[in-house]
Formats: C-alpha cells, structure tokens, sequence
C-alpha cells in the first residue's frame, strides 16, 4: 500500500511546480542558514586561535625573561612581581568550541567566549568581549535551529493542511473509502510522505552540514546524532500534530487556522508571553551588583592592617612569615588581592544562583512551554547554553583563585619567585566537558507526540466513519 | 457605501473566530501592558537607585589622589522613559551601563539578555510586537474573504443592484475592516496608558505622551496600508482559500523569514572588525601618542621639554605645575582621538549591517514600522549611540577635571600621594542625560518614513486598479 501511495504522491509532487519551487526556497533558505552558522563559527575560531597564539607568544616572552634574568638583586618586582607576572603572562581562556554551534548558534552570540586569566581582571570586565550589532541581537540568527523550528512545520503544514480535505471536497472520498487499506492509512500514509518531503532541505543540509564541519576540531558523531535525534523528535511532533488536525476532519480552510494558530501559539504565543513574564520575575540584576562590586573592592584595602595579617594566617596557614618583619604593604596588597578575588566569586555565585532558580523554573515551564524544551536541548548539546556558560565562568574563577593562591604564596614564602616558581605556575585549561542530560527538556514534547498520536488513532476511527456516511 | 460598512461591520461583530482572536489580541494587550509597565517601573528604580549608590560613593571618596579618582572611576546609567513600555527595542540586547576611568573608553556592558537563557531569543510579547506581528495576522483574518466570500456566495449581484459602484463597494469593505483595527488598537493603546498611569507613577511625562501619539499614528498608517492590501488581494484570489494561503505566506515571508534574511544579509556585507583586530590597530595608534605614565618615552621627554620653554625654567621642579597632570591630560587627549578613530570604524560597521533592513523597507513595510516604531519609542541604536556620546563627553570632563586639579592644585611633579580635600568631589558635576526630542528620535528615520508614504501610496493606487479593472460581478 505505502508503495502504491509513495508513487502516487510521488507523481503529484513532480506535477506541482509551486511545491518544488517552495522545496527548492526552503532549501536554500536552510543553506543560507547553515552558511550563518559556519561563518559565525569560523569567525569565533579564528578569533580564539589568535588569542591563543597570543597566550602561547606572551607566555615564551615572559619566560625569556625568567630564564635570563639574574634573581641576585632583591626585588625585581618589575619582572617577578604578583601583579607584574599576573599582568606580563597575558593568558585567555577560551571556551571550548563547539563544532554544533554551527547548527545552533544559540546565545553563542551574546555570552563572551573569551576572557583574560589575569586574577587582577575582574571576570565581569568584558574586555575581551566581541563588539555587538543590539539590532542583530534582537532580530536573532537564522540558523538551522531556527529553520528546523519555525520554518520546517510551516513548509510541513501548507503541504499537508489539506491532505483528506481537499479529496472530501473534491468528492473523491467515496473512491477511496472503497480501498483495502481504509481511509486512515491511506491519509496517514500520504501525511507521512508530505512529512518527509518537508524534510527534504533540512536532509540535504544536514548532510551538507556533516561534510563540512566533521573535520572541525571537538566534532563528535555522537552529539552530532543527537542534535538529529531531538531534531527529527520535533519533526514527528509536528507529524502527530498534522495527522490530529486532519483527522477531525474539519473542511481545508479550518485545518489550516488551527494548525496556523497552534504554531503561533507554541512557538510565539506561549515562549514570549513566558519569556516576558520571567523577565519581570527574574530581573537582571547583574548590574548593580557589579557596581557594588567596585565599591566593596576598593574599602578592602583600607582595613586596619590587623585584619589582613589575621585574614592572611588564615587563608595560607602553612606559610610561616614574620608579619611583624614584612614590609606591612605588602601583606595589605596580598591580603587585599585575595580579598577582592573572594568578593568576586561571591558576586558571580549570586548570579549564578539566581540564574539556577530562573532555568528551575523555566524548565518546569516546559510542560506549557514545549518548544522552550527543544530549544534548550538544542542549546545544551551544542554548548551554548546559560549553564555551560556559567560552567565555563565558574571554571575560570577558581583558575583565578588557584593562580592568585600560587604567586601569593610563592612571593611571600620565599626569597624570591625565580626560575623555578614561574616553571610551575599554574596555566590555563579548558574544563572537561559535562555530559548534557537533554532528554530531561524533551520529555514534554514527547509526551504531547504521544498523546497527540493515541488522540489520531481514537479520533480517527470515529472520523472516518462519519466521512464515509457523509459522503 | 455606508450600506457596505454597516454590513462589513455587522459580519464582522457575529463571526465566532474573530470574536475569539479579537478576546486573544485584547487579553494580551492587558497581560503585555502590565508586564511591560512592570518590567519599566523595575528599571526605573534599578536605575535611580544605581545612579545615587554611585554618585554617593563618588561624593564620599574622602581625601584622595586625583588620578587614584580617574582609575576608581565613575559608571553611568541609561534613564528610561514611559513610552519605552510601548516598545522596548534593542533594551533587552543593549547595554544600559558604561564604566568610565582614565586612559580607557569603556563600551556599555551588562544587557539583560547576558543573563538570560536561550528562552529570551523567542522574543516578548510587547505592545509593539502585538501590533507589528499578530495585528496583521488579524487583519488577514478579517479581510482574507472580505471580497472572495461575497464572490463565492454570489452577493455581489445584489450588491450591484442596488446601485453600488466597485469604488463604493470596496473602499466601503476597506474602511470598515479598518474602522474595526483602529477599535482595537485604540483599546490596546488606552489599556497601556491607563496601566502606566496606574502602577508607574511618574514615568509617563508630556514628551512620552506625544511620543506615543505619533507612534500609534504610525501604526495606524501600517494597517490602512495593510487592510487596502489584504482587501484587494481577497478581490483578487480565485476563491476564500487562494486569498488566505497567500496572505499567511506573505505575513511569514515579510514578518518572520525576511527581518532575518536582511539582517544576515548585513552582516555578511558588512562584517564587524573582531576584537583583537581592533586591539592590535588600536595599540599601534596608540603607541605613536603620548603616554601619561611612561616618563622615560621620547614623546613625553618633548612634552616636558616644551613646558619647560614655556614657563622659562630649568627643571621640572621649578615648574609651577604638576607634569604628569599636564602629560596625562595631553595622553588622555590623543588617546580620545585615536579612540574616535577606532570607535567610529566599528558604529559604521553596525549602521551598514542595519542599513539593509532599512533599503529592505522599500520592499517590506514591517521593517520600514518596526524601526519608525524602536525609533520614536527612544530603544533604538541611535538613541544607544546618543548614550554612549553623551557618557563619553562626560568622562572627557571628568577625567580633564581630575587631571587639571592634578596639574594646578598645587601638587609636585612625581608626588603621587598628593591628594585633594573631600569637598572637591562636590564641584565635579554629576552626569546628566538630556533626553533628545521627538524632531532628534525622527530625523533618522526619514527614509523609513518615505517607504511608509510610499507604501500607502501603493495601496491607494491598487485599490483604485482593482476598483476599475476587477470584474466582480
């Protein structure tokens, strides 16, 4: 039967010019889309390896320096100095790529990817950040995330609207009621063809997409599969969705308001009416933080020198120095340093744990919010979500911590931070990846498939015995 | 003609989906009023509370090294206005802080959005956007039929046997549908006002109001344009289904497909300068000027030579001002320029990138209304830009404050732990933001503005081709 119904199809589809040329529009709207995705990646890349050789360029500079300099003399503190080889070692840390992030560019475009290691640096400071277009940010990217969620059910539902409509209104029902198969199958069946046709361009370009960035560097088939498998999850929502409208068996001009009206609903309705409510619950507060920030900073240092020879002993407890002895601006300024680095992982602890209680909430919103679910799964497997960025920022911060911890020590324990302490300076490395457990976000959608598929099934019965009558 | 009105009207008020979709447009311009109005009224108090936390702390400083002030720096915060609840624009994407110090020209930092997850690029459902996107999805649904319907129902030979002429019977469709917009879109605008009246307090003043008039003015020009088109269209189509299938496919193409496809069009033509490019050309300008901190440079060497010519002394200590006041203001100077130079690489970059959507309006009158719309609501990129020239002024005081009290306070050249009495803080004004006028929000956007004339002109005309030349009967 499917073969007979492919063929028919088949022929329908090479006879319809309008059809092939929206196939040949979507395809290349999801090739342009992909070219977005590359582009942007390719930029991002390039952009790291410079930092990075920079990093690489900074790093020989300065150890020239330790190889050839003569510790002697006390106090070169323009060359072993706390600040002066926080400062000279001039590192980044780059947030591991994700070759996906060509697929999903997610809010890759917003979060800095880049920063400076120095502990000195706030992490906040952006100066590493790439400039943005605000008006560019606003309209988003049309990536293949983009086209596989708005643009694919769109193509899915024009061609299919009216799949046993148009045969009711055209009076063919009654023939096709005398088939073997039941008019169930054979409107499932012709669905189920129009589905992948719909499919078409994101097939084509998902093999396109293979090809090109296979050889990127982190690509792994794994995720690679996965990023399919939630994709083609949405895709069969879509399918159930169709095959439910239809089965009604509502005239042509009916299905194509209600499916019209769902996809404005889940995808713009439900997502901006949820996204402007969590803004107002969960306001940014970023910003006066990171002010308050300078302010308590800049008292640290002014504390009675009492407090930061006791906070000193405390933090480094194996370090036996003779405070009394010690030029005292210095236990201020290593006092001080740590200080500061502590008040600014509070900082970022805050914003973190109200970033955690906004995603506990907007993930439990994906139960009225399925399509906010796909999205995060997307945005997770390809590594660019707001929690891999904090991830990545949190790993950075306690570099930060480790790197001020050592120069600190090192200078203040010992006579001088020579050949030896530079050698085993702690550097940079980007965090292991966390594995992404999205299936967590898709269980509403698949829920919906489910339930949608089992309502076809009820529903369709029914339906096509009133058809039959009716005709 | 008033015959047709009534009757377009009359359909109108008993169709069941309308009523439907009419209660969907109404409730969510209650829900986006009152989350809008909030958001606002957050900010505003965000805001204030920032802008005194940080005068405060300027103020109090206490006795301090001049310079020490220029590195502890200043932060300035963009104010935001009433008829920013209509629309929020580039507000959630732009960022509303600068930080200002010496040496360095600080980009805003801290939008919203860098806090947001992946749920904030589905957009929110404001004012503006129900009026841009969901509006003409209303209007289709009204007008798709407005001429097929009578067609297919063969109305039209009782409509011409009462004497009304094509003109009468389809401008009488075209303003009743609008009649029926502009009743909505009135109640949206009096829901949003009476929820900015009644929970913000004093953010609505006189120039928000007018603000908001020309605003929806606009608006309304938008959806004459659209219900001419969509009417005629439905003249046009072979049958009720032909003209909704192709207007849901325009609404798609010119509302959600081509805002994008232009935007990526711009920056692929005109691709931004990354940051270390612009670091690396910076640092090279930069290095041929002065540097107030490196007193062993050439540059800095000539400087005091040529302050010593002029106050006819010896050595630096016989001068009667602090020199590294004087080099840091002459580093800070050229640094503005080459800043400017760089700076102002980057802004064309982002006006080219936008330029696209603009020209793309000639072609597409949502884009020619959403700019209109971001741009008298004050949440566009040149009112970010205005922000950003106006802070920048201002640290250029600042800074040249602090480095002429540095230079003649009665400091010594190299005495860094020279400070100035806590009072002084008081005589350094604090930043205020003039709020440009409605002449400066438009005078961008004359372009868009045309296309807009240009568009209602279109529709004019195809509404008296398709009165002349559509057979309907």
């Amino acid at each position: 039967m499917l073969q007979t119904i492919f063929l028919y199809e088949w022929k329908l589809l090479f006879r319809n010019k309008i059809l092939l040329l929206a196939l040949v529009l979507f395809t290349a709207i999801a090739g342009i889309s992909l070219n977005k995705g590359v582009r942007y990646y390719n930029i991002q890349q390039t952009e790291a390896d410079t930092v990075r050789s920079g990093t690489q360029r900074a790093y020989l500079k300065l150890k020239t320096k330790f190889d050839t300099s003569d510790f002697s003399q006390p106090n070169r503190l323009d060359i072993e100095g706390v600040w002066a080889v926080d400062w000279s070692i001039w590192e980044y840390a780059v947030k591991e790529e994700n070759p996906l992030s060509t697929i999903t560019i997610g809010q890759n475009d917003i979060y800095s990817t880049i920063k400076r290691t120095r502990f000195a640096t706030e992490i906040f400071s952006g100066e590493q950040d790439e400039f943005k277009n605000p008006e560019q940010l606003l309209t988003g990217n049309l990536d293949l995330t983009y086209f596989i969620l708005f643009l694919f059910p769109l193509l899915f539902i024009a061609i299919s609207y009216n799949t046993a409509s148009a045969d009711e209104e055209s009076g063919v029902y009654k023939l096709l009621a005398t088939q073997k198969f039941g008019i169930k199958s054979i409107t499932t069946a012709r669905v189920f063809f129009k589905w992948l046709i719909s499919l078409f361009p994101f097939i084509i370009i998902i093999i396109i997409t293979y090809l090109t960035i296979n050889g990127y560097k982190n690509f792994g088939t794994a995720p690679f599969l996965q990023w399919i498998s939630i994709a083609l999850l949405y895709a069969g929502f879509w399918l159930s969705v169709v095959l439910f409208i239809i089965d009604r068996g509502w005239n042509s001009m009916i299905n194509i308001l209600a499916l019209a009206g769902i996809w404005l609903l889940l995808l713009i309705g439900i997502p901006g009416i949820l996204n402007s409510w969590f803004q107002y619950k969960y306001p940014a507060n970023t910003q006066q933080q990171i002010t308050r920030l300078r302010d308590e900073k800049a008292k640290l240092y002014e504390l009675p020198l009492q407090e930061h020879k006791t906070f000193f002993a405390a933090y480094f407890p194996t370090i036996k120095i003779d405070t009394a002895a010690t030029d005292t601006t210095e236990i201020r300024w290593y006092s001080s340093g740590v200080m500061e680095l502590q008040k600014e992982k509070e900082v970022l602890n805050n914003i973190a744990a109200n970033v955690k209680t906004q995603t506990t909430k907007e993930e439990q919103m994906f139960w009225i919010n399925p399509i906010g679910g796909v999205m995060r799964a997307f945005t997770s497997t390809s590594g660019s979500s707001l929690q891999q960025q904090q991830d990545f920022e949190n790993h950075l911060m306690k570099f930060k911590q480790q790197r001020a911890d050592y120069l600190i020590a090192n200078h203040a324990s010992k006579k001088h931070f020579g050949k030896e302490e530079f050698a085993g300076l702690p550097l940079y490395k980007p965090a292991p990846a966390q594995k992404q457990a999205v299936w967590k976000y898709l269980l509403p959608i698949t829920l919906l498939t489910v339930l949608l598929a089992a309502g076809t099934l009820f529903i369709n019965k029914k339906t096509s015995r009133n058809l039959i009558r009716k005709n | 003609m008033q015959t047709i009105i009534k009757l377009t009207l009359t359909n109108a008020w008993r169709s069941r989906h309308l009523q439907i979709f009419a209660g969907i447009l109404l409730l969510a311009f209650i829900v986006s009023a009152i989350n809008s109005v909030l958001v606002l009224k957050a900010k505003e108090q965000q805001f204030e509370t920032a802008r005194q936390e940080v005068r405060q702390a300027w103020l109090n400083q206490g006795p301090q090294n001049p310079h020490n002030a220029a590195h502890y720096g200043h932060y300035v915060f963009k104010p935001v206005y009433g008829v920013q609840a209509l629309d929020n624009g580039i507000g959630q994407f732009a960022g509303a802080i600068i930080r200002l110090e010496a040496h360095a020209q600080n980009e805003p930092k801290f939008s919203p959005a860098e806090s947001r997850t992946d749920s904030s690029r589905f957009g929110e459902i404001s004012f503006s956007w129900l009026l841009q996107v969901l509006m003409p999805l209303f209007i289709i649904l009204l007008c798709f039929n407005a001429v097929s319907a009578d067609k297919e129902q063969e109305n039209l030979k009782l409509v011409a046997a009462q004497g009304i002429s094509n003109r009468q019977y389809i401008s009488g469709k075209i303003t009743a549908n609008f009649l029926v917009i502009t009743a909505l879109a009135c109640a949206g605008l009096v829901t949003q006002w009476t929820v900015i009246k009644l929970m913000a307090n004093a953010t609505a003043t006189p120039q928000d109001v007018l603000h908001s008039t020309i605003w929806f003015a606009v608006y309304l020009v938008y959806f004459l344009i659209l219900t001419t088109l969509s009417v005629c269209t439905s003249a046009w189509a072979g049958n009720s289904k032909n003209s909704l299938l192709l207007q849901v496919a325009a609404w798609v193409l010119f509302i959600i497909v081509m805002p994008k496809l232009t935007a990526n069009i711009g920056t692929q033509i005109y691709p931004m300068q990354q940051r270390t490019a612009f670091e690396r050309a910076f640092r090279i300008d930069e290095e041929k000027g002065i540097n107030g901190h490196d007193s062993q440079s050439e540059r800095y060497k000539k400087f005091e030579d040529s302050l010593l010519k002029k106050y006819k002394a010896d050595s630096i200590s016989e001068l009667p001002v602090n020199v590294d006041g004087l080099a840091m203001d002459a580093g800070e100077n050229y640094g503005n320029r080459v800043y400017d130079k760089h700076f102002a690489k980057i802004r064309t970059a982002i006006k080219q990138q936008n330029s696209i959507s603009k020209y793309a309006s000639l072609i597409n009158p949502f884009l020619a209304v959403r700019n209109l719309s971001t741009g008298l609501s004050q949440s566009d990129y040149q009112h970010q830009l205005k922000f950003v020239a106006d802070a920048e002024q201002y640290r250029r005081y600042l800074i040249n404050n602090l480095n002429t009290k540095m230079a003649y306070g009665g400091s010594k050249t190299g005495d860094w732990d020279w400070q100035v009495d806590s009072k002084y803080w008081e005589t350094v004004k604090d930043f205020d933001y003039s709020r440009p006028s409605l002449l400066w929000s438009v005078k961008n956007y004359w372009y868009e503005a045309g296309m807009l004339l240009l568009w209602t002109v279109f529709a004019g005309l195809l509404f008296v081709f398709t009165a002349k030349k559509l057979k309907l009967i």
